[in-house]
């Protein structure tokens, strides 16, 4: 995923580095860093950085730089994500749930989900997913997987309008 | 004048005979003519008239004897008795079948052959025989009109061909059932399904057998309706992607209720879609109406979307439309 970031470091040497040097820590991929001088607040220097990463891993790199006194402004997308939202409804388990959703990557690069599964004593759980990809396309592949998926294995598929 | 005749006479036909009484004023301001009903059937009488049949007897035998005329059908079809009587313009409202189109079906090429115009509220055989029926009324130089089989009170076909004119319309998403509706809006109180179902059926939303409402045909055959109608398709009841709300749970509405949102059966119509399902539509967008209301949301190119809103069903309601599309007839006949 691809992330942008404002951020603060110390106006002394050595402060840049221990803002950079996590991204080798949570295996994230830097493709920019702009230094502004002349945004100070507080001592601070303004830093914006654009980096590639693991979705599941930014907590982590926050977690790290609070620890070296980083101070996070914001954080986000670096892209306008699109956003996919459906509801299945079947005799279906959470690990059949997750498997449907995990063959999902075959079809679109999932930048993150949510996954909510609530049970049914008569068998017809239901499945409500939320899935954030980064174009239009994507989203009418996934469309197209789990609206066959569900078809073929006697699911109800309630996809949201647009 | 304008000679009407009517077939069928349940709900809505006796709704038709009422409002042409009622309107009768307001008609002839309008149109500077009056309307005279000379013929009725229903599916064991008849009376016909060629100055005028008493609409007010007609509807007190109905009420009475549950038949509409005094002389009975006896085999004769409604095709038999339209020929008994010269009349300019057919009110179609016999019982909907979208499996061969019923006798509405075979009433209304009749008519349209024999240069009638038709106004229908049946669905079965315009979800069945769009293209044909719209070509005879070419070929015969008459008029089909059916505002009030989608939607009922709810104007939106007419808005879309005539108020929306040179506008692109790029897709129509609506609620098109009012029982589909009613029934998950109380399954939003936690009713479950069944429950829900026998409080429609009480209230007289529901039929007693609800399958056609509940499975989704009936706004399946209104979603073709629009097709053909509005985007140019053409296009027949089985290509649509029908999916009922038969399926959905009360742990399915409580799941989309914590994530701010309600369950809706959607029909969904554009130049490449054709559906009707059940979707997740959030909490104040306009398709999350609750009750018995039908809701249209009109998407398109300069207006931008439109939203449109009405009772769906009812006898006065369905009647609306019918008024509706026979004054149009009739002012179009005036300019000619």
């Amino acid at each position: 995923m691809l992330v942008n970031a404002d951020i603060y470091v110390k106006d002394i040497p050595g402060q840049l580095v221990s803002a950079l040097e996590p991204m080798s820590t949570v295996n994230a991929n830097i493709i920019g860093v702009v230094h502004s001088r002349e945004q100070m607040v507080s001592g601070r220097i303004a830093v914006n950085l654009t980096f590639d990463i693991d979705p599941d891993m930014i907590d982590r790199l926050k977690e790290i730089w609070k620890s070296n006194d980083v101070i996070v402004a914001k954080i986000g997308s670096a892209i306008d994500l699109r956003n996919i939202v459906f509801m299945i409804i079947g005799d279906l388990t959470a690990a059949t749930a997750d498997e449907l959703v995990a063959g999902a990557k075959d079809v679109a690069e999932i930048q993150s989900k949510d996954i909510r599964v609530s049970s049914n004593s008569s068998g017809r759980n239901t499945c409500m997913v939320s899935i954030n990809v980064k174009t239009e396309e994507e989203i009418t592949a996934l469309d197209r997987y789990f609206s066959e998926g569900c078809r073929s294995k006697g699911y109800t598929y309630i996809r949201g309008v647009e | 004048m304008m000679r009407v005749f009517i077939s069928g006479f349940g709900t809505v036909g006796q709704g038709a005979m009422e409002t042409f009484l009622l309107k009768k004023p307001d008609i002839h301001r309008i149109t500077g003519d009056l309307v005279h009903v000379v013929g009725v059937t229903d599916s064991r009488s008849y009376e016909v008239d060629e100055r005028e049949v008493c609409g007010l007897c007609i509807l007190g035998n109905k009420a009475v004897t549950g038949m509409a005329g005094h002389n009975l059908k006896e085999g004769k079809t409604t095709i038999d008795i339209m020929e008994m009587c010269d009349f300019d313009t057919l009110i179609e409202a016999t019982p909907t079948n979208v499996e061969t189109g019923g006798e509405g079906l075979k009433n209304i090429r009749w008519a349209l052959e024999h240069g009638k115009n038709v106004i229908t509220v049946n669905k079965g055989p315009l979800a069945l025989e769009f293209a044909e029926l719209m070509a005879l009324a070419r070929k015969n130089g008459c008029e089909l009109r059916f505002e009030g089989s989608v939607g009922g009170a709810m104007p939106i076909i007419n808005l879309c061909t005539n108020d929306l004119a040179g506008m692109k319309i790029r897709s129509i998403q609506g609620i098109f059932n009012g029982t589909c509706n009613f029934i998950l809006s109380r399954m939003d109180s936690g009713l479950p399904f069944e429950q829900a179902l026998k409080e429609a059926q009480q209230l007289g939303y529901a039929e007693t057998d609800p399958t056609y409402d509940i499975e989704g045909y009936d706004s399946a055959s209104k979603v073709v309706i629009l097709a053909n109608s509005v985007f140019g398709r053409d296009v027949k009841f089985k290509d649509v992607s029908v999916t009922g709300i038969t399926s959905v749970t009360s742990e399915a509405i409580a799941l989309a209720a914590e994530c701010g949102m309600v369950i809706r059966l959607i029909g969904e119509v554009s130049k490449d879609k054709l559906e009707v399902s059940p979707r997740l539509i959030p909490k104040g967008h306009p398709l999350s109406i609750s009750g018995s209301l039908n809701t249209a949301l009109i998407n398109t190119d300069l207006a931008g979307p439109i939203t449109v809103s009405g009772r769906g069903a009812g006898r006065k309601e369905t009647a609306s439309a019918i008024l509706s599309d026979l004054i149009s007839i009739m002012k179009s006949q005036k300019k000619e």
